[in-house]
């Protein structure tokens, strides 16, 4: 009956020694007045242990008076009794009553935001966003409803396609998904030309509609027309001309360059395998410095880790943990032949032009040049020749 | 119940049949009421009611008191007589107006007269 234990444990109980040379009249007349005793043992020179409830041993005076019998109190047991100890501690209650005080405080506040999904439309805009609309960080959290704040942000971001914000403990998760823009196409009624994005010169062309303009092979500057949408009339030259929505695919070689420095003298920081690490604690937006010192070397490098202290997953508290680390380097001159130099710098002159080339473009072709300067020092030069649709189309203005 | 008892006694020590044979019809009669009525006789009659267990546990409901409590002995006063159970380690784990129950390694029971 563990029900009743706890029970009995909760209400509190006593264990009694009773002597005396009655003890059978003792343990019927308690039963007759409708106490309860359990756990009444036998013990030698005519003793008996007795258990029985804190209300019922009020009531068993007279009854040890009528049979003569002594009774003692071995043990106290029971919450009662517990809590009868604490109670002249009274710093330990208030301190127990402020610690779950500021508990409740701490957790009805926002201490941690964080946004995730987003690329293009940047955390600053949407935090900006977030805390016009009351989520920061240090806001009550009960005055925060989600789904409020949900619709406005929709209104107020147009490049976001869904949002959604999760209060979780002191922790609030925003996610969005970004609107991927659809092109801005002219409607296929509309009479337009093909034009030039970019200069190159023309390796192919296919005009669907419309009248091709420029030959394989032409060279075409930016902007220029290369297929046309008007179309003359060639035996009335006087009637107005057919006006079309011209289609077509044209290719073109466009070349993109990029130059880097050979150098053969390479700076490298190399770390020393020293390292100092200095703590701080950032208390709400506070920061307290711990034992910090000044830094012995003279380069160093400076990695700071924040840790924010939370309690479980989601119960993010306002205390943040910074570790400042460092390291010590040496700066090391090294000297490379100039192959090596050659190469890295051709590396890397390549590795810039291929940053401008569009997803769409088709390398060809990559040479690589260098060019002796008049003071000794080179570059390196990368051409990247590539294919790539050229074509763009433009709404005939004006006719 | 004390005038019962009074006759019992006297019945003891001078036997009377008169009083022997009245006495026995009327609790023969209860009980053959009880009977074909099939009612429970343990708050009809009054009698009392043994749950045991195995030999480790005995409950007792329905008792009058308890006349003796030693070591290994203890000794129940009920409407059917006194009960004795005698075992090892005995105790009364848990006494109520209502039940007793006593824990231990239960060897004998008996029923006195």
């Amino acid at each position: 009956m563990l029900i009743l234990r706890l029970w009995n444990y909760i209400s509190g109980y006593v264990i009694i020694i009773v002597e005396g040379y009655f003890l059978e009249k003792f343990i019927n007349i308690c039963t007759h007045r409708q106490l309860r005793l359990w756990n009444v043992k036998w013990q030698k020179n005519s003793k008996l242990l007795i258990q029985l409830s804190i209300k019922d041993f009020r009531m068993l005076r007279p009854i040890a008076k009528r049979t003569r019998c002594r009774v003692h109190i071995i043990k106290k047991k029971g919450l009662p009794f517990i809590l009868d100890r604490y109670k002249n501690r009274k710093a330990f209650i208030i301190g127990l009553g402020i610690c779950v005080i500021t508990f409740f405080l701490i957790s009805s506040f926002v201490w941690d935001v964080s946004v995730t999904g987003n690329s293009k439309v940047s955390t600053e805009v949407i935090m900006d966003k977030l805390s016009e609309n009351g989520i920061k960080i240090g806001a009550l959290k009960y005055s925060i409803n989600p789904d409020d704040i949900v619709g406005n942000m929709m209104l107020e971001l147009n490049d976001l396609a869904r949002i959604s914000i999760s209060l979780r403990g002191t922790k609030i998760n925003v996610i969005v998904n970004e609107r991927v823009r659809p092109p801005d196409l002219i409607n296929r009624n509309v009479p337009c030309d093909l034009v030039a994005l970019k200069e190159g010169v023309v390796s192919s062309i296919v005009a669907k509609e419309g009248l091709e303009m420029v030959k394989i092979g032409d060279a075409v500057i930016k902007g220029q027309l290369l297929i046309t949408g008007t179309i003359e009339n060639m035996k009335i030259k006087e009637a107005m001309p057919l006006m079309v929505h011209s289609m077509g695919i044209v290719k073109a070689r466009t070349w993109y360059e990029a130059s880097a420095p050979v150098e053969q003298k390479l700076v490298k920081a190399k770390r020393t395998g020293l390292k100092k690490e200095m703590y701080s604690i950032a208390f709400f937006t506070k920061i307290f410095k711990l034992f910090h010192s000044k830094i012995p070397y003279n380069n160093s490098e400076h990695v700071e880790i924040k840790k924010k202290l939370c309690i479980g997953e989601n119960f993010a508290l306002p205390i943040e943990i910074i570790r400042d680390q460092y390291y010590e380097y040496e700066l090391e001159y090294n000297e490379i032949d100039i192959d090596t130099a050659q190469k890295i710098a051709s590396d890397k002159a390549t590795a810039i032009a291929q940053e401008q080339i569009p997803q769409n473009a088709e390398v060809v072709k990559t040479g690589i040049s260098f060019v002796q300067s008049d003071n000794g020092t080179s570059t390196a030069k990368a051409l990247v020749e590539c294919i790539e649709d050229i074509g763009v189309t433009q709404e005939i203005g004006g006719r | 119940m004390v005038r019962k008892i009074d006759n019992l006694s006297k019945s003891k020590q001078e036997p009377s049949k008169k009083k022997d044979i009245k006495a026995i019809p009327k609790q023969k009669f209860r009980e053959k009421f009880t009977e074909i009525l099939e009612l429970p006789k343990e708050i009809v009659l009054n009698m009392p009611k043994l749950t045991m267990l195995g030999n480790g546990d005995i409950i007792i409901e329905n008792y009058k008191g308890i006349i003796e409590y030693g070591e290994g002995l203890v000794r129940v006063n009920t409407t059917a007589g006194i009960i004795k159970v005698m075992g090892v380690d005995i105790f009364i784990k848990e006494i109520t107006a209502e039940s007793i129950m006593i824990f231990g390694n239960i060897l004998s029971l008996e029923f006195l007269k």
